[in-house]
């Protein structure tokens, strides 16, 4: 049983059981036990033991947990050669084509789910998604396109890639569609260097 | 209305846009106006003149179920109007001259 105490106190209370005892099942599947129980406990010689621990504050997690979002999102943004660098060019290869596969799905989903699939295709007969994995070419080609719209476009295109790809979206944030994509391309890196 | 138009009304904000996905990849979605916020991830302030435009275009149609109004896409509307913005784009090239 677990309980969180006053003053961020973890008490952790174990109470063992008598080995004559016929339900003798294992402890974590058992539902908290009676009075009796434990008392037939003290009758075996075994006494509960109480464990405390002392929990860190709540404003402390807070800090921690920030910390620990800080860095890795520096360990993403400051640095960004140090992935790619440190890949071998066929690992670098391999990744930098699964981005761009994952890229042209995301996009090809996006134009599709905002605008339709008629749409996408005159667009794609158009080469829209001809090196899409060119940030800048493909922002004006949006651009000459949607005008104002692009923007839209590629805030969907970034978020379906953030969530595809376990990056954090913030939609409050100005967008800026190349530096979503780099952060993106490098998230990719870093999953193609821990295979 | 032009389907430039229609495209610059479908595209002008990202919670629209958000709304157009949403219904799209549901087509057979029917919720009041606090679903489809809570389903975009905000909140029924931030999508109601969203709603509001939808509706007017005629994208989304509003009933009432029960003691609930809803929105729901309409399809046939949503074709037709997507339809004249593919006619548009047709027209366009990339780069920007027509």
């Amino acid at each position: 049983m677990t309980t969180l105490g006053p003053r961020n106190t973890v008490a952790v209370t174990l109470h063992f059981v008598s080995s004559k005892s016929s339900d003798n099942v294992p402890f974590a599947a058992k539902p908290a036990r009676s009075k009796k129980a434990v008392h037939d406990a003290g009758k075996a010689r075994l006494q509960p033991v109480h464990l405390s621990v002392i929990a860190p504050a709540p404003k402390d997690m807070m800090v921690m947990a920030l910390r620990a979002r800080e860095s890795s999102s520096t360990n993403l943004h400051d640095n960004p050669e140090s992935v790619s660098a440190s890949l071998s060019p066929d690992q670098r290869f391999a990744a930098e084509k699964a981005f761009s596969s994952v890229l042209v799905s995301t996009v090809r989903e996006a134009v599709g789910n905002a605008l339709g699939h008629n749409v996408l295709e005159i667009l794609t007969s158009k080469g829209l998604l001809d090196d899409a994995s060119n940030s800048r070419e493909f922002d004006r080609k949006l651009q000459s396109l949607f005008g104002n719209g692009a923007a839209v476009l590629e805030r969907i295109v970034v978020k379906d890639l953030s969530r595809r790809l376990g990056i954090r979206y913030d939609s409050e944030a100005r967008l800026d569609y190349e530096k979503s994509l780099e952060t993106a391309k490098e998230a990719c890196f870093v999953g193609s260097r821990l295979k | 209305m032009s389907g430039s138009e229609v495209l610059s009304t479908l595209l002008v904000s990202e919670v629209r846009g958000d709304i157009l996905v949403l219904f799209h990849r549901n087509p057979g979605l029917i919720d009041t106006v606090d679903g489809v916020a809570r389903r975009v991830g905000r909140t029924t302030i931030a999508v109601i003149s969203d709603v509001r435009e939808l509706l007017q275009l005629g994208v989304l149609r509003q009933k009432r179920i029960g003691s609930s109004e809803v929105v729901y896409l309409d399809r046939a509307k949503d074709r037709e109007l997507l339809e004249s913005v593919a006619n548009h784009l047709k027209t366009v090239r990339i780069g920007g001259e027509k």
